[in-house]
């Protein structure tokens, strides 16, 4: 049976606000003390009254125009009725029918990892509502009570709705890395999976291509028939997202292949399942009895808002390259390839600027991106600070590059000034571009450009060893081994494959 | 409990019945004056079109319906009294029907004020005792609710 998969990805991202959207209670995630972040706004009390925040709505312009997308220039707020513990409304304020964005798009890395290669996900909306609180149920299976913790409503929460254009399990988690990416960049969220700042939902079926009739499933009129759409909740993790969806693809098929089941027959609905990572596969949820109804209409309480042109360019004006440009610009401008630009930029706004600086400095990118994700990301893991508290800042590590890049050092000798420059900053000296000099001076570590000094040493060295010297005329080049420890103990800023090939050509010379 | 349903707000219990008819209708009963190009160029135009569709009277089943969104027991008793009180308050709101509203341009706010902010700035919370004073049960950390069935 050959089939397409089909997804749309409906991720929830809590926004950095101090305070929470329509009240004055801190906007921190904080399990440990329930129920101490409310107020009567945010508790639901009668008689409260929501104020919008203003940062919550910028942060939220920002990011729809980093999608791509149109921003409506009158948008409100509507009540979404449900009842639920965690809400304690009875409804949510969401966006129903004028969203405050709509129709962008997210470019997504192409699965070969080639640079250019990207596909446009298309966005449907993005819009601004308020989070519910957590609920804890009883797991002990004696049917205790839940408890609610609402520290959490009323944190303020975008949704982005993507389009139904992801055709694979491993592309919906490229999206989801994208936009943890760009929203990261963008300091509108923390995107922290595991507290719940970053959340996702996906809506999976499958487009069964027609088979001719070879009898495998499809259909056989050679036509293409969609399986119901299954919307999988609670995926909190890249990698929930993409064994969710290949598990849900794989079940779907199957279901397929017995009921022939497909969207549109009487009586098929839209299913909802949960996801279990424990175990690795989707269980159904709610039946259709319970399918939801929440009535939205306009809150009376909250006025619409308008956006301005102006306000906009304000907000354009104020914003950063994006990951995705700078990874393109990072492949184009300093010939790093698709790999080594998204290491780079996978680690964030400020090791990016970190790379940029030293490859700026030292006149090579490709060097710099060696260095950068090999030497300084290994130490950083290591030592397990930021960039931005690495011993060696990049005006530092620039000039050393420079020397590699010019020929007055060899890689190896480099290396040797990285490892004194953090040694000597562990002992508490700080590495400086002077420091590089003298540590330079200090070991000898110059690379010799005297071909005078060289023959020198080699000279003395083959008169030394007559015995290795016959070997190596006889063709025996491992010879040339004493042969290159002595010299290089003589000259150590020397090119080992420099001094191993005057060596050979001296001996055969002589 | 009776009195829950009918104390909600009036426009709840309006909004709870429109979908009956058509999914579309809560948010086009409520009119704007803001001009019309600018709802085209936003997300849709489909929903704010004033639909009010013509009365078919209510059945058991709308409010067996309405009473499980609202999570409200009702017995038959009080379905009968129930469909009969807002069919009443259903053909009240109805008689809207009767104004001409072609020319009137939709409204999504009762007042003309737009854009009330409030500056991102945490103010103190309620302490503990005080946001679960109210609450049917606690264990003093947090609010306790019979148990919702888990999914999982």
């Amino acid at each position: 049976m050959k089939y397409t998969v089909v997804v749309g990805l409906e991720v929830h991202v809590q926004l950095l606000t101090r305070s929470k959207i329509f009240c004055g209670c801190v906007n921190r995630f904080n399990p440990d003390e329930p129920n101490t972040q409310t107020c009567p706004v945010c508790l639901g009390l009668p008689g409260s009254l929501p104020v919008m925040n203003d940062e919550a709505f910028r942060l939220s312009l920002i990011t729809a125009m980093a999608l791509n997308c149109q921003i409506a220039p009158f948008t409100k707020w509507d009540r979404k009725q449900y009842y639920y513990p965690d809400l304690p409304k009875g409804y949510q304020i969401s966006q129903y029918d004028l969203p405050f964005s709509h129709d962008g798009w997210l470019e997504v890395a192409d699965e070969s990892g080639d640079a250019g290669g990207g596909r446009k996900i298309r966005i449907n909306r993005a819009h601004l509502e308020e989070d519910a609180g957590k609920n804890t149920h009883d797991e002990s299976g004696r049917g205790g009570d839940s408890r609610v913790d609402l520290n959490r409503t009323g944190t303020p929460l975008l949704e982005i709705v993507s389009e139904p254009d992801i055709r694979s399990a491993s592309e919906a988690k490229a999206y989801l890395e994208e936009l943890h990416l760009l929203l990261t960049y963008l300091g509108v969220s923390d995107c922290n999976m595991q507290e719940g700042s970053l959340r996702c939902d996906a809506n999976v079926n499958l487009h069964i291509h027609g088979d001719g009739g070879t009898g495998d499933g499809g259909s056989s009129d050679g036509e293409t028939v969609a399986t119901p759409i299954v919307e999988v909740k609670n995926l909190n993790s890249f990698r929930a997202v993409e064994t969710a969806i290949a598990y849900e693809a794989e079940r779907q098929q199957q279901e397929f292949a017995q009921t022939g089941r497909k969207l549109g027959d009487p009586g098929v609905s839209k299913e909802t399942r949960g996801w279990n990572a424990d175990r690795n596969i989707t269980f159904a949820q709610r039946g259709k009895e319970e399918a939801s109804d929440y009535r939205y209409f306009p809150d009376p309480d909250l006025v619409p808002v308008t956006v301005h042109e102006e306000q906009l360019a304000a907000i354009r004006r104020e914003l950063r390259e994006f990951p995705a440009a700078r990874r393109s610009r990072f492949i184009q401008d300093f010939e790093l390839s698709a790999y080594d630009a998204a290491v780079i930029i996978n680690q964030g706004e400020a090791f990016a600027n970190y790379f940029e600086a030293v490859a700026q400095s030292c006149g090579d990118g490709k060097q710099a991106a060696n260095w950068v994700t090999q030497s300084v990301l290994r130490e950083v893991n290591e030592r397990q600070t930021g960039i931005s508290e690495f011993p060696i800042p990049a005006d530092v590590l620039g000039p050393v590059l420079r020397r590699i890049v010019g020929a007055e050092l060899t890689v190896k000798s480099g290396r040797e000034v990285f490892d004194h420059l953090l040694s000597g900053y562990d002992d508490g000296i700080e590495p400086s571009g002077s420091r590089i000099a003298s540590l330079i001076e200090e070991h000898g570590l110059a690379m010799t450009a005297d071909t005078g000094e060289m023959d020198a040493a080699i000279d003395a060295a083959i008169a030394e060893h007559d015995r290795a010297v016959a070997d190596i005329r006889e063709g025996k080049l491992q010879a040339v081994g004493p042969l290159m420890g002595k010299v290089m103990r003589v000259l150590k800023g020397a090119d080992a494959q420099v001094v191993r090939q005057r060596i050979l050509d001296r001996v055969n010379e002589t | 409990m009776l009195a829950m349903l009918i104390g909600l707000p009036f426009t709840w219990i309006v909004a709870a019945f429109s979908n009956v008819n058509s999914p579309d209708w809560p948010s086009g009963f409520f009119l704007r004056r803001q001009s019309l190009s600018s709802i085209r160029s936003t997300a849709s135009l489909k929903s704010c079109t004033l639909v009010l569709t013509p009365m078919s009277p209510l059945t058991t089943d709308d409010i067996r319906k309405v009473a499980a969104l609202a999570r409200l027991k009702v017995s038959d008793d009080e379905i009968g009294r129930l469909k009969q009180q807002l069919g009443e308050i259903l053909q009240y709101v109805h008689r809207l029907d009767n104004v001409d509203t072609s020319g009137v341009e939709p409204m999504a706010h009762a007042v003309e004020v737009t854009n009330v902010f409030r500056a991102d700035e945490p103010r103190e919370s309620l302490p503990r005792e005080q946001a679960l004073a109210n609450a049917p049960q606690t264990d003093g950390r947090y609010f306790l609710v019979p148990p919702i069935l888990n999914d999982q």
